[in-house]
């Protein structure tokens, strides 16, 4: 790689350094995970920035490479299950999180996959650009996404 | 739903700001090596490649040392077949440099590591298949050369023949079930946790 694009590469990713850090927040519990997972998306992009031909927006490229890199992630193995920031009960919750901390409490009580549906949703993307961004089925996005959002609105009106 | 977008566009940009690098942090990030496991993997081969080409020297030495005419034959056997072994291992190095496109809609990606995971191991046992039999018999036998000078304690002696079988069926399964233990214990876990995703992708 030329020192031009690694320049050019540099720029694009101080830039758009807010979709990493919002897939590393989301996605890593310990702040170890997400100091890995954002050298991991980094590299990730890095080598494959020279199949970046520009047909789609920067944005878009690095948001894809960042979602699929934090799901093919492996995390470090924990001594409990238990996340270092978020409160472990629902009670807790109940007592210490504003609505928009509860919001986040519940996207992460998501498998993996439905937490990157409900994201993508939430980002405004069509079903059909999340059926193309994910590779499942129109009809399987719709299904799933109707179930994640009654979900995730049962675990917020719980709290 | 409404609040949810609401609640959603101030945790999105909250999320955004948990957090910035500079030019220096980013380029500190670029400088180090991915720790995933297909990152260990391609060490791994790549040991593997640099083992079989000490091996290919090794046994084409021998062939010059060793006297006996039929294990000059069969150290040039040995060596050819670890050529075959280097030349397949560094196919699959090359499509491993390479890496997974995670550029790829994520059902696909996802599917793309796992199935580049498990061909490398698989890649691995058929390494240790190939390469164990010939191996241990070409140690044996250059063992047994070298200390008489040729062959005939070998062929004479139906116990040293006996030997060499048991050999065979000892320690080509315990090194079989070692190998994927080990691999078991460090990649099981990756490949679980990808397996695990595609069976919530197909989830409806």
């Amino acid at each position: 790689m030329e020192k031009g694009d690694r320049e050019g590469f540099l720029q694009l990713v101080e830039e758009h350094q807010g979709l990493v850090h919002k897939v590393v927040n989301l996605y890593a519990d310990t702040p170890d995970d997400r100091k890995d997972l954002r050298q991991e998306i980094l590299c990730q992009a890095w080598s494959a920035y020279s199949r970046f031909r520009g047909d789609a927006k920067f944005s878009t490229w690095l948001y894809r490479i960042s979602l699929n890199t934090a799901l093919t992630f492996l995390k470090k193995e924990k001594k409990n299950n238990s996340s270092d920031l978020l409160p472990e009960t629902p009670e807790e919750v109940r007592r210490s999180l504003d609505d928009v901390e509860q919001l986040r409490w519940a996207i992460r009580q998501l498998d993996m996959v439905d937490r990157l549906l409900i994201n993508l949703h939430l980002e405004g993307y069509s079903n059909d650009e999340i059926a193309n961004f994910s590779g499942l089925s129109d009809g399987n996005v719709r299904v799933k996404l109707h179930r994640i959002k009654q979900k995730l609105q049962e675990q917020i009106r719980q709290q | 739903m409404e609040n949810l977008d609401k609640n959603w566009q101030k945790l999105s940009e909250a999320l955004q700001s948990e957090g910035h690098l500079d030019r220096g942090e980013i380029l500190r990030d670029l400088r180090k090596e991915s720790e995933q496991p297909l990152q260990k993997l391609k060490k791994g081969v790549q040991y593997k490649l640099w083992f079989s080409l000490a091996f290919i020297v090794m046994f084409i030495a021998l062939i010059f040392f060793l006297k006996p005419m039929p294990v000059k034959i069969f150290m040039a056997i040995i060596a050819l077949s670890y050529a075959v072994v280097a030349w397949y291992i560094n196919k699959g190095l090359q499509e491993l440099k390479q890496g997974v496109d995670l550029s790829q809609p994520t059902k696909e990606a996802i599917q793309s590591t796992l199935d580049t995971v498990k061909q490398v191991l698989k890649h691995e046992m058929t390494f240790y298949v190939v390469t164990f039999p010939f191996s241990l018999t070409g140690g044996f036998l250059a063992g047994i050369s070298a200390e008489s000078g040729n062959l005939d304690t070998f062929i004479e002696n139906p116990w040293v023949w006996a030997v060499l079988a048991a050999c065979h069926l000892i320690f080509f399964p315990i090194g079989y079930w070692v190998s994927k233990k080990m691999n078991d214990r460090a990649f099981g876990r990756y490949i679980r946790q990808l397996e695990e995703l595609i069976s919530m992708t197909n989830k409806g």
